[in-house]
């Protein structure tokens, strides 16, 4: 029996939901953002370094993309793993555009007063982690985020940012010590 | 306790920290308005295969790609076998039989538009950047030579027995993979 969504509603499969949305129905496609969004907004927000704005914005291309590109989604992949990359290739995009999301990335020197406002619980220890992660340098983010959050193995990541893998492993171990030394803070 | 398992200790605590983070984030409810608002603007299905590679991203990303990967090899092929309006008269004075003759004049005229695209692309590579990383074109680029490689293979091939329906199609099959290929980096590229 499929689980139920929300509204009470028996929940489609995804098969079947990715067959209409590829066939125009967008009551389809909105039923795919209803239960992919929160999970692509997450990632959306981690990409962005926590700017809901841009992390929206970032996320309508997302599924505007995937609604274009619906018809070359051949399976292959879990739609969920999809959803991401095109996700990350619309980030990607946008900042080669523009490169205005570095020029608003604190240099980690800075993040002692919002990590050090929340300490003493364990939500508290996941707000400063959350906080020194949207702080990271760019490149450094992207790589972590992908790699301990996302599941990204590092040569995914290395193919779908057309970088070497040395460098994503670099950028990750990067992340990890400026994460480590700004909670120790 | 060494340096080396301290460090080692802080990034596994990090590291479970990390797990613990929330996967899911509510987006705003005004989200799917705009995207909704998107989607009534195209219609989802566009299965043309042709009409791909005249679409203007695919023609801008098509240019630098083309362009700087195979030049050389596609250069060798054209000025080895002059697929031009000439090559098709060639082509039907040749000994094949009439399926054979069909097959090749078809090819002929799809492989010269497939390489008017290509020329037509050479005007835009000057303008236009596809924003791929140096180390995806790197990537395409080696593709695209092994292809290339191939196509001149099967042309030399075909110089010699014109009428050989499979190298009609292994040859149009490489085409083809080189246009998914081209495809699918575009795909990347526009979305991402």
């Amino acid at each position: 029996m499929a689980p139920a969504r929300q509204d009470g509603r028996p929940r489609e499969p995804l098969p079947d939901l990715i067959e209409r949305a590829r066939a125009g129905d967008t009551a389809a496609f909105e039923q795919l953002y209803r239960e992919h969004s929160p999970r692509v907004f997450a990632l959306c927000l981690r990409l962005t370094g926590g700017d809901r704005t841009e992390a929206t914005a970032l996320l309508q291309d997302a599924f505007i993309g995937a609604w274009r590109a619906l018809p070359g989604f051949r399976g292959d992949a879990p739609f969920t793993t999809w959803m991401h990359r095109l996700t990350v290739n619309a980030m990607l995009q946008n900042a080669r555009g523009t490169r205005r999301r570095e020029a608003r990335v604190l240099p980690m020197d800075d993040t002692t007063s919002t990590t050090a406002a929340s300490r003493g619980t364990d939500a508290g220890l996941l707000m400063d982690l959350e906080n020194a992660i949207a702080r990271l340098p760019e490149g450094a983010r992207t790589a972590f985020v992908l790699h301990h959050i996302e599941g990204y193995q590092h040569q995914e990541i290395a193919e779908q940012l057309g970088i070497a893998v040395g460098t994503v492993k670099a950028q990750v171990h990067r992340a990890r010590n400026l994460l480590i030394k700004a909670l120790e803070r | 306790m060494t340096d080396h398992s301290v460090d080692e200790a802080k990034v596994k605590e990090l590291l479970e920290l990390t797990q613990a983070l929330p996967r899911e984030s509510e987006p705003p409810e005004s989200a799917w308005a705009e995207i909704r608002a998107q989607l009534t603007e195209r219609p989802a299905y566009q299965p043309q295969r042709v009409a791909t590679w005249q679409r203007p991203a695919f023609l801008a990303a098509a240019a630098l790609l083309l362009v700087a990967a195979s030049a050389a090899v596609t250069s060798a092929v054209l000025t080895r076998d002059r697929v031009t309006s000439a090559s098709v008269a060639t082509a039907a004075a040749r000994p094949a039989n009439g399926e054979g003759a069909a097959v090749l004049a078809a090819l002929t005229l799809r492989e010269n538009e497939y390489l008017q695209t290509v020329n037509g692309l050479n005007e835009l590579i000057e303008a236009d950047d596809s924003g791929l990383a140096p180390e995806t074109i790197r990537t395409i680029r080696a593709s695209l030579l092994v292809i290339d490689a191939a196509i001149l293979e099967v042309r030399q091939a075909l110089a010699a027995d014109p009428a050989n329906a499979q190298l009609l199609e292994i040859l149009e099959a490489n085409y083809e993979k080189k246009v998914d290929l081209l495809r699918r980096t575009t795909e990347m590229a526009r979305s991402g």
